[in-house]
């Protein structure tokens, strides 16, 4: 496994399909379409998430980029994740095969969620993200602001 | 719309008159025929807005004409029959049909069924241009093709019929549910974001500056216009 690491955070794996192996970051990528990703909040929001950018990317043409942001506490080496890569990655596997879609899916091992986000996603990007509506903001509510404030596109896929 | 235009095509004139009654009273502009070959020739000759196809009529029958008038036209055609297997609605829906009615069916829910299919109309609207000149971008509209300086730029179905609607209606704000119902269909409303992102996308194809956009202007907290006033 390929692992590429700065001091704050560095993708740590490609894990599904064959497309995402490489571990290239997204500034790196040649542009091919419309870039659609989904942000990885939990399970279940993911999911919501994952099938509304599956709609816009048949519709828009474009094709899904599934980050997985895992905040590696200061503790630990970056590289040493508190939980397996493997399992990870299998959770990850998991899920982009449950979704049925074409997802390049990479791990980003990061110090802080927002500001891996922040580098790895460029500005102007189509962002989706999925999970609960709550009058007082859930976590995945204030993420989506916090990348509409940074200046991405953000779609908030509710989990109903 | 509700001074639509109605073809009613069904060989018994009992139906017939009773559909064309009902209709007229809900403020609907109706015509008939009695047979496939009747509906054809109605259907060139003048433009309507949604067709009522019964499948069981004499000669060539309802789903040959259903075929014959989904070659060339994209009018909305509700299917009228007394068979209720599933392969008989599969083959009307494939052959152009876009719904479905079994007899005997209640005059309400029929009513429902032309409301749903009208609401799609709209994007078939006859005030959309065939060729629309934006300057450097050229819009064939009837050919789905769109230039920018010469270069055929590819929109998705979804982009055309966006901006298809958007050109139907110039220099007018279309609010973002109206929007949205018109070209994603009408569950759709409150997705805003969805509009945002299209948007976008079709400013980056046919926008010089998608950054200071000079036709497909925001109307913030209310909608989307398509200006023809900047125009060069």
């Amino acid at each position: 496994m390929k692992v590429n690491f700065g001091d704050e955070f560095g993708p740590a794996s490609a894990a599904y399909p064959r497309k995402a192996q490489g571990c290239r970051q997204a500034d790196q990528e040649v542009e091919q379409g419309l870039e659609i990703f989904v942000v990885f909040t939990d399970g279940p929001g993911t999911g919501v998430a994952l099938q509304t950018a599956g709609e816009l990317a048949q519709e828009l043409r474009g094709h899904i980029r599934l980050f997985v942001p895992f905040e590696v506490p200061y503790t630990l080496p970056l590289n040493r994740p508190p939980v397996a890569l493997e399992f990870l990655e299998g959770k990850i596997r998991n899920m982009a095969y449950k979704s049925r879609l074409d997802v390049a899916a990479q791990i980003c091992l990061c110090r802080d969620k927002r500001r891996a986000l922040k580098a790895l996603v460029g500005p102007e990007s189509l962002v989706v993200v999925g999970g609960k509506k709550r009058w007082w903001p859930t976590a995945a509510q204030k993420l989506a602001r916090q990348l509409d404030r940074d200046g991405r596109h953000v779609i908030f896929a509710e989990l109903r | 719309m509700n001074n639509a235009k109605i073809l009613i095509v069904d060989d018994e004139p009992q139906i017939r008159r009773v559909m064309r009654a009902t209709l007229v009273a809900r403020g609907y502009v109706v015509s008939t025929a009695r047979s496939g070959e009747e509906a054809l020739e109605k259907v060139r000759e003048e433009r309507y807005d949604l067709v009522l196809l019964d499948i069981n009529m004499p000669g060539i029958g309802g789903m040959e004409a259903c075929r014959s008038i989904r070659s060339h036209s994209d009018i909305p055609i509700v299917i009228l029959s007394i068979r209720n297997s599933e392969k008989e609605k599969v083959e009307a829906l494939d052959a152009g049909a876009d719904d479905y009615v079994t007899k005997p069916f209640s005059m309400p829910e029929l009513l429902a069924r032309i409301r749903a299919a009208l609401r799609r109309a709209p994007l078939l609207s006859p005030n959309t241009p065939e060729l629309l000149n934006l300057g450097k971008t050229v819009i064939n509209f009837a050919a789905r093709r769109v230039t920018v300086d010469g270069t055929e730029v590819r929109l998705t179905p979804k982009e055309f019929d966006l901006l298809r609607y958007l050109a139907s209606n110039p220099d007018v704000v279309i609010p973002h549910a109206k929007l949205l119902q018109a070209v994603w269909g009408p569950d759709y409303g409150d997705e805003v974001e969805y509009l945002r992102v299209f948007i976008n996308q079709l400013r980056k194809k046919i926008e010089c500056d998608p950054s200071h956009p000079s036709y497909l202007l925001t109307e913030p907290w209310v909608g989307y216009q398509l200006s023809l006033t900047n125009r060069t």
